[in-house]
């Protein structure tokens, strides 16, 4: 949705950073069979991670990897992650965020903003129709619609808490990533994986978005919470928001940091420890640097020398 | 923690036995017997311990001993509640202290916002760092370090926060790549590898 959440790939050992790659390219080929072709566009690295996360849940066994062609990128032959029940999981939920996001757009906007969602309405009734002979997904949109509209209920009435507002983000993702998942163990890990991923992804985005919200008069849980100390004098945000945003969102880094430790060995547990220890704190590192957070799907990395000391440094003073 | 006085339905200047007979009333109703077998007998044993703790409560006050008493010695605290106006932080610290964190929290947004001041935006952080609510906490604790730069305490606090998420993700890979990988250890591994081939009659650097 976002793409915050992705690998720091200076750091993934090369058979890592090919099955992240298969991960992704198995994922968006998935969404073409589960999903239909056209739902191939809404992939982002967001939902690859919950790819991952649930691949690493699976049987060995079921996890198989092989060389396909793309349509995208036909000129050579990918090594692509087969579809697995993972993968056709992520497709569905991937479909019911899409949508959920469209109908929240289509409640929240006004003037142009409005016809992104009218535009992607026949994408999103295709997707719905696809899905349906191979996930069944009535319960899992019910839920987000409740969270979305939960959320939106706390937007209208100027909620003032950016912590409640990020929870319940946070608790939309915990129902995404819980799914379907019947073992308890699995669940609470990926229960925890989900909220602060969730609220990550919330605050990153609030964060992100704070100048221009602030600018349009738009709903921003940070500028509610903030108020006037917000900005600074040259209308960028200030360092004592910059300051505490960062220390609360190692907070929620730090709960993904328990649970990732506790998911079984294997190279795609390594891949996700790599996307919680460093590509989160990147991400931090390029919002608070007034980057945008998500530098696109080409650009997967920028090598900038220090990129993740600069953070440790900075907090050494 | 509620008013003792309101638990037993009875006013402050209410005489001896006006408490005695309120207390018997409510101990017959929520007597742990009524409830022996149905879901609510967790919920009425609580009631009950709050009824007597209540009573024992306002017996002791009136007898003038009630700083032995299960309700962190500070009698004070109740009578704070009727008295609007002037905030006393001290008040809320020792809530804090003693745990009493609704107490607390409910004291500290009664605060008119005139009386909003540094200390009062440190305490309100103290009391989101207590429930988890760092993006909130972390914004009142900034604030109060804003308005008051030298305050000691504010700054530790906010210290404290930063220290604790500075160390993550440090782990990650540490025992990896720590092998001999820098240029003096590579050299002074030429010059050995040299040394040994003159030895030999060879020359590995044959400048040396």
């Amino acid at each position: 949705m976002f793409g915050y959440v992705r690998p720091y790939v200076p750091s993934l050992q090369v058979q890592e950073y090919e099955i992240y790659r298969a991960v992704y390219c198995g994922l968006c080929r998935t969404m073409g069979e589960v999903t239909g072709q056209a739902s191939r566009l809404t992939l982002s690295y967001d939902f690859c991670f919950l790819a991952a996360l649930r691949m690493a849940f699976l049987d060995s066994r079921e996890v198989a990897y092989e060389q396909h062609r793309c349509p995208v990128h036909f000129t050579r032959s990918r090594f692509m992650a087969e579809t697995n029940p993972a993968l056709v999981y992520t497709a569905a939920a991937a479909a019911c965020l899409t949508d959920g996001k469209r109908l929240d757009d289509l409640q929240d906007e006004t003037g142009t903003a409005r016809l992104k969602p009218y535009a992607l309405t026949p994408l999103c009734r295709s997707m719905q129709h696809h899905v349906q002979k191979h996930y069944p997904t009535e319960a899992l949109a019910e839920k987000i619609r409740n969270r979305l509209a939960e959320l939106s209920d706390l937007e209208k009435a100027g909620c003032t808490s950016a912590e409640e507002t990020a929870q319940v983000f946070g608790l939309l993702m915990q129902d995404v990533f819980t799914e379907g998942l019947t073992d308890s163990t699995k669940r609470a890990i990926a229960g925890e994986f989900g909220l602060r991923t969730g609220r990550f992804i919330y605050i990153c985005d609030a964060m992100d978005d704070l100048c221009d919200d602030i600018r349009n008069h738009r709903f921003n849980p940070l500028a509610g919470l903030w108020g006037d100390l917000a900005l600074n004098e040259e209308g960028k945000p200030s360092e004592m928001l910059k300051s505490a945003f960062r220390t609360a969102a190692i907070v929620d880094l730090e709960g993904l940091g328990r649970a990732v430790e506790l998911l079984p060995d294997g190279i795609l547990t390594r891949i996700l420890k790599n996307i919680v220890y460093q590509g989160m704190p990147y991400t931090l590192t390029r919002i608070l640097a007034g980057k945008n957070g998500n530098p696109g799907k080409r650009r997967l990395y920028e090598i900038s020398p220090g990129a993740i000391g600069e953070i440790t440094d900075a907090e050494k003073q | 923690m509620k008013d003792p006085y309101s638990v037993l339905g009875v006013s402050r200047d209410a005489t001896e036995d006006e408490i005695k007979k309120a207390y018997r009333e409510l101990a017959r109703k929520y007597h742990p017997d009524n409830y022996a077998g149905t879901n609510l007998a967790e919920v009425a044993e609580e009631k009950m311990k709050e009824i007597n703790e209540a009573y024992d409560f306002v017996q002791k006050e009136r007898q003038g001993q009630t700083s032995g008493s299960s309700y962190g010695g500070s009698g004070s605290t109740y009578s704070s509640y009727s008295s609007s106006g002037t905030t006393s932080f001290a008040e809320i610290r020792e809530m804090i202290r003693n745990g009493r964190y609704v107490e607390a929290e409910l004291k500290i947004d009664a605060t008119p916002a005139g009386d909003r001041g540094a200390e009062w935006n440190y305490l309100k952080g103290c009391l989101l760092v207590q429930r988890g609510y760092y993006y909130d906490a972390l914004k009142y604790i900034e604030v109060a370090c804003y308005l008051d730069p030298n305050n000691a305490e504010y700054r530790e606090a906010k210290n404290r926060m930063n220290v604790r998420s500075s160390s993550y993700g440090s782990p990650y890979r540490m025992n990896r790549g720590q092998g001999d990988t820098d240029m003096c250890g590579l050299c002074t591994k030429l010059l050995c590898a040299d040394m040994f081939c003159e030895c030999c009659g060879g020359d590995l650097i044959p400048c040396c």
